[in-house]
This record gives C-alpha cells, structure tokens and sequence, in this order.
C-alpha cells in the first residue's frame, strides 16, 4: 500500500488538487505555521495539523466552491485548535516562547536575508521575533485568530470571515483591536526601529 | 471626521481596503493630527513584523505519518456529509438558536426536578396547619372543661365533653 495515491470519497476538491497528497503538500506548512501561531508552538501542533488534514480528508465531500480551499482548512484549523483550547479550559501554556524559539530548531526558519550574515543582527532579529510571538499569545483567541489570519498568513478580510465564521464587521474590529494591543505591547521596539 | 473614526479607517488603509474618498479623508486628517500620524506609522511598524515573522515547516516524516493515519480512516458516510456541509455553511447562524434551545431545555429540566418537590413541601405545610388546628381545638376543649368543673358542684353535677363537637354536656 505503500506509495499508493489515495482515492478521496468524491473529487470535489480535486478538480484543483489531483490528489490528497497533492492538497497536503501544499498546504501542510501553511496549516502548521497557523496552528504553531495559535497554540504558541505547542509541540502538539504538528499532530493538530495532521489531524486537520486528516478532518479534511474526511470530510472532502461536502466541500463544495463557497470558499477557496486553504480557508476551507484554515477553518477546519481553527475550529479543531478552540476545540483544543475549550478543553484546556484556559489558553495553553505547553512551551515558553523564550524556549519555543531555537536556532538548531529545524521548523523555525529564518527568513533569508542580508542579516543572516551578520550574527549580530540575526540575534537581534530573533530577539525581535520572540517579542511578537509572545506579543501575539497574550492576545485573547479570537483576535489572536484574526490577526494571524489577516497579517500573517495574508487572508483577506472576507477569507477571515469565512475560516472564522463570523461577519466581516466583526473581522474589522477584531483586526483593529488586535493592532492597538500589539502596538501597545510591542511599543518599545518600534520606537528602536523607528 | 474625529480621531477615533480616523484611527479605524487607517487599518483599512494599511491594508489597502480604504475607497478613495477614506484615503482622502485619513491623508487631511494625517497632515493636521500627529497622534493619528503616529498611529498609522504604529500600524504599519506592526503589520510588517508580523509579515516578516518566520515560516514554519513541518518535520520529515510528517507527510508519511499523515497517510498512515488517513489509511486507517474511513471516508465519511454520505449521511455524515450532508451534516458536515450543512454545519460548515450555518453554523455560526445556529449558534443563537442552538443556545436558546439549550436554555430551554435547561429550564424544562430544572422544573421537572424541582416541581414535585414544591408538591411535597406544600403538602407537608398542610398537614402542619391541619395539627395545629387540632391541637388548637383540643386545648380550648380543655380550658372549656376546666371553666365548666369550676362553676358546678362536682358532687351533684357530672359534666363531660364532647370532643366531636367540642359541647360540655351535663347531666
């Protein structure tokens, strides 16, 4: 069975997606970056996302062309991880960001640029980087949703709507609310960039 | 237009969804308001940290362990399909009326169990008001008895009392 393509029940999603390995190798580090943002890289997120995929896979068949895949599987993301933080019954606290971030850490990916040469300035970044991570896990779930939806995983305001099911009203607000806390928390270092 | 309506339709500038008429608006109010300016260089600050945050990419064998597990995993049955789709397109709707029925059901609930309980404790203070009533008969038969035996001579008059109608009877 090995190396064998699976057959989905109805091939809905599949007249963009040949197959369901195909749909995971797209998506599977998108869906796995915004469950590590919601969940302050909790070292469950990668079974979180394969648990998404595998919702998904069942569940291929009643997707129908309202909404785009990627927010058909945010949705399902995000659903599955408040589930998550429901029966926690608090926001989860399974690693420390000080701790979450390390640079023999192969899932936590630098961003290619200039500084990487300078050691100095690659600290600083990752410095920087563990203020926002910590900066977005102290906001409540649902703005935290919103805002990495929207800024960091570049969804559209209507996009949101939908993986979060709500109006896009709400999607405004919960994005305008978002920002003021994160600048409010991340204050200190814009001023320094700035 | 005032600051804090300024400060909201900046979001929708930096995220390139404010109508030409909004930009307008923002830029005059920007050119004479330094807090809003301050504001919308914050706002700016934070959505590019945010979009410069670090990808994340999932371990080797997470692709593998994926359909493993899938194999193990039944497609959902038709029935379940139709549910999943209806729940996926309402169910945010359904939230408000999922609750008022919830409610509903709690408050049936509660007065199933608690209502047979009121039934009992009414009937306990009854019967507590019906023994008062015959304990309150009682002693003024009683005191009846006492007022009689005082005004006659016991030698002569025997007196007694009907407890079914409360009478001194004498002879």
């Amino acid at each position: 069975m090995a190396g064998a393509v699976l057959a989905p029940p109805k091939p809905s999603v599949l007249t963009t997606h040949r197959t369901f390995e195909g749909l995971v190798q797209e998506y599977k580090n998108r869906i796995y970056g915004y469950v590590c943002r919601l969940t302050n890289d909790s070292p469950d997120a990668e079974d979180l996302t394969q648990e998404v995929f595998i919702r998904a896979y069942q569940s291929m068949s009643a997707f129908r062309h309202d909404a785009a895949v990627d927010t058909w599987l945010y949705r399902i993301a995000t659903n599955l991880v408040i589930d998550r933080f429901r029966k926690e019954r608090r926001a989860p606290q399974w690693v420390p960001v000080t701790a979450g971030v390390d640079e023999e850490d192969p899932t936590w990916e630098l961003p290619s640029t200039s500084r990487e040469s300078d050691p100095q300035a690659t600290a600083q970044l990752t410095e920087l980087q563990r203020h926002v991570q910590r900066a977005i896990h102290s906001l409540p779930v649902k703005l935290r949703t919103v805002v990495v939806l929207h800024d960091m995983e570049g969804l559209s305001y209507e996009e949101v709507a939908q993986a979060v099911a709500c109006p896009v009203g709400t999607v405004k607000s919960r994005l305008f609310n978002a920002r003021l806390m994160l600048r409010k928390k991340l204050q200190h270092y814009m001023e320094g960039e700035s | 237009m005032n600051c804090a309506r300024i400060r909201r339709l900046i979001e929708a500038y930096v995220d390139g969804a404010a109508s030409g008429a909004e930009r307008q608006a923002v830029d005059e109010h920007l050119a004479r308001c330094a807090a809003c300016a301050r504001g919308m260089v914050e706002s700016r600050q934070v959505v590019g940290l945010l979009a410069s945050m670090p990808e994340r990419r999932v371990s080797a064998s997470f692709e593998a362990n994926l359909m493993a597990a899938v194999r193990q995993t039944a497609p959902a049955s038709e029935g379940a399909a139709w549910w999943e789709r209806f729940r996926l397109r309402f169910e945010w709707r359904l939230r408000v009326p999922a609750l008022v029925t919830a409610g509903s059901l709690a408050a049936g609930v509660c007065a199933f169990l608690i209502a047979p309980r009121v039934q009992e404790m009414q009937q306990v203070q009854e019967t507590r008001q019906e023994q008062r009533q015959y304990v309150a008969a009682v002693v003024e038969q009683h005191q009846q008895l006492e007022h009689a035996r005082s005004r006659v001579d016991p030698d002569v008059v025997e007196a007694s009392i009907d407890l079914s109608t409360g009478s001194v009877l004498t002879e």
